[in-house]
């Protein structure tokens, strides 16, 4: 049976066991005319489950991560709704109400982020085993330095990274080791949840595979649930669980993804399902789903004749 | 003394790259109360400095009226020890000094933007060298060696203009090197290797595509460039090595210091001068805050009073300020 | 290691100019200051001899050949012997003494005030970066309007303030002279030269601190957008520390570096300031001898000046080298 349709028999999983629970969540960026980023968004995310975020650049899916997170700075700002945080330990949080100490607190240990373009993500004056150090030093004081130092060594070790790059600063290393380092940095607290903001955009083809590999495999080892965000649908089709398309603020679908790509509803959905190149089916040929693109092959026959 | 744009790591300051052939307006500044009040009074200054001599009585005037307190009948501020009128002097006064800021200002601009953008853009050895020069030139400290040429120079030939060139000379390179930065980062931008690659001469390509980024930071070094004259044309009148024969708000210190204005006590004398610096100095730092504002618009105004504007209630500005200081 | 190497090759070469400066400048001057001093000498009713003039001439290093290679090179044996020449304002006393006794004096106030004001106007900066909006941001117009001041003219103000119609501090001098206070490392001695020194000092400072303020309040302001700094704060790190370690310590980068920039500037506004104050350095020293014509110690003065900037900048330059670690790998 597939994952998907064990979702959606009975209660789907994500109700039953849910991570985080948005609710009717709106963004509004203030000035002299006011953008609605995000308009009433709405979603649970269930624990250990893929969840994707997908929409062409600017319609807010970034912004609603940020918001969730409280990672948000002036002008934007939370104008309703809320975002409430399931532990595994049994309490429930309201992340919106989160203040001073105890937002610091929450942070990282309980959700982390992954950052695009991990270029700039990293201090560049001190080097990566200071970066991974002080998150231990400000969440886990009670830790001895040869632990910490021991266990930056394991978490490098574990995305793949050698141990002896610890002294290394960021600009020594290749644009995939960085975000590889990024994803060591998120994992260090054994999270609940990461956020994945585009973590392979800014990578080639080979890099992507074998990040995206890395984070399934920690994924299954740890059990950590994922919001990946990112513009490239084909990429969240394959990896997800369910998957949300974001157009303009709101969210338009929301479905698994097997049912997504075999059965979409929405008219937008199915444009942007309709913008990936296929490699097999005739020369045109833009959806995967086999249905042609009428205006392509019409000229294409045109053409011909 | 030197104020520094923000620069990133290259040492260039984050310019706002406007895309090509962009509007005009985009590079003019917003009308902030900064501005405002930065040029009214820049523009005051000038306008004194230029109509000033034709209204006021002749500066040279002695008198046997030594030392007389401000108001004193027919001397607005006094006069001076040999009972000249330091009303009239300081009009005088702020007509040298403007003229040696704007002279220098632009020969240093001229110079800074030869050494620097012109060197940065053909690259190679000719830039190697520019920046060696430049480099050499900047470590080298200027007002000694001023003073060591300038005391060669016998005192009949101190003119203004002279003064101008020789502060010009030491004062071009900083700028010079803050260009370098500029023009080398904007060089290496996508659009610049797209004009290159498809056949632009490269005249065009400096003017139409680099130059116009330049602008906000050749401006601010130019308004820069103006108070150090002013201030180092005074530093130099003080020690004595200024103008000879031509009345500067730094000559009029000088005769006030060895005429012993303080100690006899006579303030009218000294502190004019050193405040029309002040004031014009001020004036022009302010219009340069509103230029970095341009050259950086993450500087831009993001107070309180802007954000009532945009119609927040206070509890919503509290909550924007509690997001920022977390 | 290439980058040590390229930067001691520049200085090597800098420093060449300014010596080689130093040798042509007098010699392409109009008049022969051997002349200029024989007639002033002779105004002043001293006699004059032709071995005065024999050993003035030598002195101001116009002696021997007239060739200028051969001359440049003994003035280059004579500089890599310490012998700047002699004195005409404290005759017969070498120049390298009469400097030696200004140095220390110059180089405690000038040093000490700069890095005062370095420190002071970064950590105001750092502050005002952080905390958009705040009064603080108003601070910033105020400190750079000191700057528009020409020092001397502060100077003079805070010394008719401060020194004449009140008699808080003393209005010239390095230390109690008349007090009997001889110079050594006493307390009462330090506690007088500093009671002395801040005035002066705090000219400097005042004048200074504005630039320093601004430039790394916008340093601040720009590094906080960037995407390190987003990282830290959602890694839930204390405020101190992002504050410190992530945005104050990448936003200093370019005020360190412009630090040595404005060591020219300071030891400009110094010499005026040391005037104002009659303070015993090395910016007192060249006033007077500018007062007297005294070319040989005016250009003993130039070199010591150059080289001492030099070296600061080249000791800042290193540091820079230490603190951002991407300098060597860029090199």
């Amino acid at each position: 049976m597939r994952p998907s349709e064990q979702w959606a028999s009975a209660t789907p999983r994500y109700l039953a066991d849910p991570v985080i629970t948005v609710d009717n969540l709106s963004i509004d960026y203030m000035g002299e005319t006011t953008t609605h980023a995000v308009r009433d968004v709405s979603f649970t995310l269930g624990r250990g489950e893929i969840f994707g975020l997908a929409g062409e650049s600017g319609c807010g899916k970034s912004t609603l991560a940020y918001g969730i997170t409280r990672l948000l700075k002036p002008p934007a700002l939370i104008t309703s709704g809320s975002a409430t945080f399931h532990s595994r330990e049994g309490f429930s949080i309201d992340m919106s109400q989160l203040r001073g100490e105890d937002l610091r607190a929450f942070r990282w240990d309980k959700i982390s982020l992954v950052f695009q373009g991990a270029m700039n993500s990293l201090n560049p004056v001190i080097n990566i085993q200071a970066q991974i150090e002080d998150i231990f030093t400000t969440h886990r004081p009670e830790m001895g330095k040869r632990a910490r130092v021991l266990k930056c060594g394991d978490l490098l070790e574990r995305v793949g990274v050698d141990r002896s790059r610890l002294r290394s600063f960021p600009h020594e290393l290749s644009g995939g080791m960085r975000q590889r380092v990024m994803i060591a940095m998120a994992m260090a607290l054994d999270p609940q949840v990461m956020i994945m903001d585009e973590p392979t955009t800014a990578l080639d083809v080979v890099v992507q595979r074998e990040i995206l590999d890395e984070i399934t495999r920690l994924r299954a080892d740890l059990g950590f649930a994922v919001i990946f965000i990112t513009h490239d649908l084909p990429l969240l089709l394959e990896i997800s669980d369910r998957i949300a398309v974001m157009k303009a603020g709101q969210i338009v679908e929301m479905d698994t993804a097997y049912d997504l790509y075999t059965h979409p509803q929405n008219d937008y959905t199915k444009r942007l399902l309709a913008s990936f190149p296929s490699l097999t089916g005739d020369r045109g040929d833009f959806i995967r789903t086999g249905v042609a693109d009428l205006q392509l092959t019409e000229t294409a026959q045109e053409a011909t004749e | 003394m030197t104020t520094f744009n923000p620069l990133d790591e290259q040492g260039a300051p984050p310019v706002v790259v406007a895309a090509p052939r962009s509007s005009f307006t985009q590079l003019l500044p917003s009308a902030s109360p900064k501005l405002v009040v930065g040029l009214s009074i820049a523009v005051l200054i000038i306008l004194w400095a230029i109509i000033g001599p034709f209204v006021v009585g002749d500066p040279n005037a002695i008198s046997t009226q030594e030392f007389l307190p401000p108001g004193s009948h027919g001397h607005l501020l006094g006069t001076t020890e040999t009972g000249q009128d330091v009303w009239s002097q300081i009009a005088y006064g702020t007509r040298g000094s403007l003229i040696i800021g704007f002279v220098v200002g632009a020969l240093a601009t001229v110079l800074s933007g030869i050494f620097g953008i012109l060197g940065a853009y053909i690259g190679g050895v000719l830039d190697e060298g520019f920046a060696l020069f430049t480099n050499v030139v900047l470590v080298i400290p200027g007002l000694p060696l001023v003073i060591v040429i300038g005391n060669y120079i016998p005192v009949s030939q101190r003119g203004i203009f002279l003064i101008a060139v020789v502060l010009a000379l030491t004062g071009w390179a900083g700028s010079a090197r803050v260009l370098r930065a500029v023009t080398l980062s904007i060089r290496n931008r996508d659009y610049v290797a797209a004009s290159r690659v498809s056949g632009e001469r490269t005249w065009r390509i400096l003017v139409i595509e680099i130059l116009p980024n330049l602008i906000p930071v050749m401006a601010s070094q130019f308004v820069f460039a103006i108070i150090f004259a002013i201030l180092g044309e005074a530093g130099l009148s003080f020690l004595g090595l200024g103008a000879s024969n031509t009345f500067t708000l730094g000559t009029i210190l000088f005769q006030a210091y060895n005429d012993l204005a303080l100690t006899q006590g006579a303030w009218w004398w000294f502190v004019p001068a050193g405040l029309v610096i002040a004031l014009f100095g001020c004036a022009l730092s302010l219009i340069n805050f509103s230029i970095d504002e341009i050259i950086n618009p993450k500087l831009r105004n993001s107070t309180r009073a802007v954000r009532r504007k945009w119609g927040l209630s206070a509890a919503q500005i509290r909550e924007l300020e509690g997001e920022n200081i977390k | 290691m290439r980058f040590y190497l390229q930067k001691l090759v520049f200085y090597v070469v800098a420093l060449w100019a300014a010596v080689t400066l130093n040798f042509l400048i007098p010699r392409l001057m109009p008049g022969n200051p051997v002349d200029i001093l024989i007639a002033k000498m002779g105004a002043t009713g001293q006699p004059v001899t032709p071995q005065t003039r024999a050993s003035l001439a030598i002195a101001l290093g116009q002696g021997g050949s007239t060739n200028w290679f051969v001359q440049y090179g003994d003035y280059i044996v004579n500089l890599f012997h310490g012998n700047l020449g002699v004195s005409v304002t404290d005759f017969p006393a070498s120049v390298t003494t009469v400097i030696a006794q200004a140095l220390p004096w110059t180089i405690g106030l000038i040093g000490l005030s700069t890095l005062i004001s370095f420190i002071l106007g970064i950590g105001l900066g750092v502050l005002a970066g952080w905390r958009r909006g705040s009064w603080l941001d108003n601070l910033i117009p105020v400190t750079t309007m000191f700057q528009a001041v020409p020092y001397f003219w502060l100077a003079l103000i805070l010394v008719l303030l401060l020194t004449r119609l009140s008699h808080i501090f003393p209005f010239a001098g390095g230390y109690d002279v008349y007090g009997g206070l001889v110079p050594g490392l006493t307390p009462d001695f330090l506690g007088s030269v500093l009671y002395y020194g801040f005035l002066p000092a705090l000219t400097i400072v005042l004048s200074s601190i504005g630039g320093w303020m601004l430039g790394m309040r916008n340093m601040m302001v720009s590094t906080l957008s960037e995407d390190y700094i987003l990282t830290a704060e959602a890694k839930g790190l204390r405020p101190y520390r992002v504050r410190l370690t992530y945005a104050a310590r990448n936003a200093v980068l370019p005020s360190f570096s412009g630090f040595a920039i404005s060591l020219g500037f300071v030891v400009a506004g110094s010499i005026v300031t040391e005037e104002v104050f009659s303070y015993p350095g090395i910016g007192q020293l060249l006033w007077t001898a500018v007062s007297n014509d005294d070319y040989a110690l005016m250009q003993g003065i130039f070199l010591v000046i150059s080289v001492s900037v030099l070296l600061a900048n080249l000791v800042v330059d290193l540091l820079y080298a230490l603190i951002d670690p991407r300098t060597r790998a860029r090199s």
